[in-house]
């Protein structure tokens, strides 16, 4: 999981806040199943899904969308036409996998279209515009920043454990976890001292709140998203 | 500019060299080099500089520092007051970068600041255009390269606009070219009437850029040179001081005098008969079509040290791990030599740690193979520290069962033979502590003992010198000849020319993952490889 690195330029740019709320929408309603088994509730799920796959085609992965597209349809296909044939364990197997294809794959969906186009600037931006203070928003901006760090410490660590033979298969697997734990948290705290050194000496905390660079504010289509995803739960009182 | 008033600053409860009695003054618009031996204080200057002595770090401060008509130590506001004045670049590319992208590593700084976001982006588009790297805006950093990153590092506390730009060893993990660049920033710097402060081993590429210089050694100003002053030093002078080449010149003059790498023994290209033989080497990245690595054939003398030379991104790094048999991309064999080294045998024997095998013509290692026939002393040595104690880090890379089979090999004998190596080493006192308790340099030689100890016959090693003053360099150059004269084949991956000429009998360049040259340093090739490895230096 990372953010993307550069800003998203195309045409429909929503504020991450807006993304943020349009996910969580899309994780309640298709995730969790906010709302169980009315029938409001399946349309709206219906609803968000192919909104999920429109924001995706028109922000530019077009071909992600259609991959997303091919693989929900197989699986309601399978749904439909397979699962009645088929009993037994393999039957629950196939019903179980389907269950969690369906529910899951919308919410994959909305937070790729969200990762994708987001900046983590523009991420940490939206939330100091939302008021969340700097206590939350500088760790969060440290963790993103340190993903990739983490990941490729972890490589030089393996490569260092399989030279000394001490890998799975290698006779000394008892070792291998241990072993690892060691130099990735001392490099992981020189790399997070050497980080705060160079945050402050350039500025970091000059002052309560910091400005940014990312283009971030809300436009015609974030009210009309948010409008959208205001539905969705209205949708719950309906009386059917 | 700059005013130090009878400054002593000791470090709380640490065992790193503090600053003593230092009294001095750096103008305003003067580029000032620190220098001397690593631990000689030259670090702890710029921390006083940039405040983070004592601000970030805890120890004693008596006497004044003043940056900018600021008392770093009393100023309201701290750090952060200082770092409007002052902008600091670090050694270690990996641990100065907040953001993923470069635009928003420009605008950090100036967004602590509470600068308006239209005035950051003019600031960091006339700062692009100063650096010449636009290509890189909107990049993500963890694609770009050391010499790529220490630009961007150079640029995000330029956007700020601070008066004095204090450098902690930015050259050390940078190629020709990158060093070249930082070349032009620091003239750029000059020329816009910064003050500059850089504390630095690598010495050449300042060559006309340095209005004076002061020489530290335990913590003490032992010594204050002009810029012409530090030129004119001869070679002895300099020597004694423990400074490397100041001019780009001495680096080829140091090796015609000190001829220990331009051996008569192999001439001018590899012998077939007595070289572990590369073949077919390639490596593709995933999804790319063309492959990046792409070695038909190279020769790696056995018993010799070669040094694996080119620029950032060449290739050099993704051949040795093709070399070590590391990632399952990389293609080829290795054979092994049909003849052994010359006069290497009997050393062999004689080292402790050394599985004398019987030298037949053996067949070709493949990759699995080659894992466990060579053995990589990494850039960072922390990645390959485990264990609890120097020794068992030793014993980890010692193989259960030994290969010659004529040696007890029960845990007592282990011991035994992991003490030696240790005390070949200088070691032996720190067996028993914890490897991460040690200096750099001390950690860098458990790695080699766990190279030794591995009874590997080839042992590469990844960059071993970044960061290391003249003394420490020659140490890791002494130790690599050693290896190669108990008949270990060494292969380092290497920027630095003095350390190359100092520690290689030849070298294997690479250019965009191919092998663009293969010669021994006899004195025409020991002038080549410096030339290769030199950054242009232009007044």
């Amino acid at each position: 999981m990372n953010f993307s690195t550069a800003s998203y330029r195309g045409i429909l740019r929503f504020d991450p806040r807006t993304k943020i709320l349009f996910t969580l929408t899309v994780g309640a309603f298709c995730l969790t199943m906010l709302g169980g088994s009315a029938p409001a509730a399946s349309a709206v799920r219906g609803a968000l899904t192919v909104v999920s796959f429109l924001l995706l085609a028109v922000s530019g992965r077009p071909r992600a969308a259609l991959v997303f597209l091919v693989w929900l349809g197989v699986a309601y296909a399978a749904a439909e036409w397979l699962l009645p044939h088929v009993g037994g364990f393999l039957g629950w197997f196939i019903y179980a996998t389907l269950g969690m294809t369906t529910q899951t794959l919308p919410s994959a969906i909305a937070s790729y279209w969200l990762l994708f186009t987001t900046t983590a600037g523009e991420l940490i931006a939206a939330l100091q515009r939302a008021r969340v203070p700097q206590a939350v928003t500088i760790p969060l901006a440290v963790m993103f920043r340190f993903f990739p760090t983490v990941v490729g410490e972890a490589r030089q660590i393996n490569d260092a454990m399989r030279m000394r033979g001490v890998h799975l298969g290698g006779g000394k697997a008892s070792e291998m976890f241990e072993y690892r734990v060691v130099p990735m948290v001392t490099n992981s705290v020189k790399i997070a001292d050497e980080l705060s050194q160079a945050a402050l000496t350039r500025g970091l905390g000059a002052a309560p709140t910091r400005t940014s660079i990312a283009r971030i504010g809300f436009g015609w289509q974030d009210w009309l998203l948010a409008a959208g995803c205001a539905a969705c739960f209205a949708a719950l009182a309906l009386p059917w | 500019m700059i005013h130090f008033d009878q400054v002593t600053f000791e470090y709380a409860g640490d065992a790193h060299t503090g600053v003593y009695d230092l009294n001095g003054e750096i103008k305003s618009g003067e580029t000032l080099l620190l220098c001397g031996d690593s631990g000689c204080g030259k670090t702890t200057v710029t921390r006083l500089i940039n405040g983070l002595a004592p601000h970030y770090f805890d120890g004693t401060l008596t006497g004044h520092v003043a940056v900018a008509g600021l008392d770093t130590a009393s100023a309201p506001g701290g750090l952060a007051a200082i770092a409007r004045h002052v902008g600091s670049v670090f050694q270690n590319p990996k641990s100065q970068f907040f953001t993923l992208d470069v635009t928003g590593e420009l605008a950090f700084a100036c967004e602590n600041f509470q600068m308006p976001p239209d005035e950051i982006r003019t600031r960091i588009a006339s700062v692009a255009a100063d650096f010449h790297m636009e290509d890189l805006l909107d990049r993500p950093i963890t694609n770009l390269s050391g010499g790529q990153k220490q630009k961007v590092a150079c640029a995000s506390v330029s956007t700020a606009g601070p008066d004095v730009l204090v450098l902690d060893e930015p050259s050390s993990n940078l190629d020709a070219r990158a060093i070249a660049d930082l070349r032009a920033i620091i003239a750029l710097w000059k020329r816009q009437g910064k003050t500059v402060v850089i504390a630095e081993h690598r010495l050449y590429w300042l060559d006309g850029l340095i209005d004076r210089a002061w020489y530290l050694r335990h913590g003490r100003l032992e010594r204050e040179m002009t810029g012409d002053e530090l030129r004119g030093l001869s070679d002895a002078e300099r020597r004694e001081l423990g400074l490397r080449p100041v001019r780009a010149e001495q680096i080829v003059g140091t090796v015609s005098a000190a001829d220990s790498a331009a051996d008569s023994a192999f001439g001018s290209a590899p012998e077939t008969a007595r070289s572990y033989a590369v073949d077919h080497f390639s490596y593709t990245y995933r999804r790319a079509k063309q492959p990046t690595l792409d070695v038909p054939h190279a020769l790696l003398p056995a018993g010799r040290v070669t040094a694996v030379t080119g620029f950032n991104g060449a290739g050099k790094s993704t051949f040795v791990r093709c070399l070590q048999g590391l990632d399952r991309r990389c293609k080829g064999t290795l054979a092994p030599p049909a003849m052994p080294p010359s006069g290497a045998a009997s050393a062999t024997a004689a080292t402790p740690g050394t599985d004398a095998k019987p030298v037949k013509p053996a067949k070709p290692l493949d990759r699995k193979a080659r894992l466990n026939a060579c053995f990589t002393v990494l850039q960072d040595v922390n990645c390959e520290l485990f264990t609890e104690s120097v020794l068992d880090e030793v014993l980890l890379a010692m193989p259960e069962r030994d290969g010659s089979g004529d040696e007890p090999t029960g845990p007592a004998a282990r011991e035994t033979k992991a003490r030696s190596i240790l005390a070949d080493l200088d070691l032996a006192e720190v067996a028993d502590r914890h490897p991460l308790s040690l200096s750099g340099g001390q950690k860098q030689r458990v790695a080699i003992a766990a190279a030794l100890a591995s009874g590997r016959d080839i042992v590469i090693f990844d960059e071993p010198t970044s960061g290391l003053d003249m003394r420490h360099m020659r140490e890791v150059a002494g130790l690599l000849r050693s290896l190669a004269a108990s008949g270990r084949t060494v292969v380092v991956v290497t920027h630095d020319p003095e350390f190359a000429l100092a520690a290689a009998d030849g070298v294997l360049a690479i250019d965009r993952g191919r092998v663009t040259g293969s010669y021994a340093f006899d004195a025409a090739g020991a002038r080549r490889l410096a030339a290769f490895l030199t950054a242009k230096v232009t007044a």
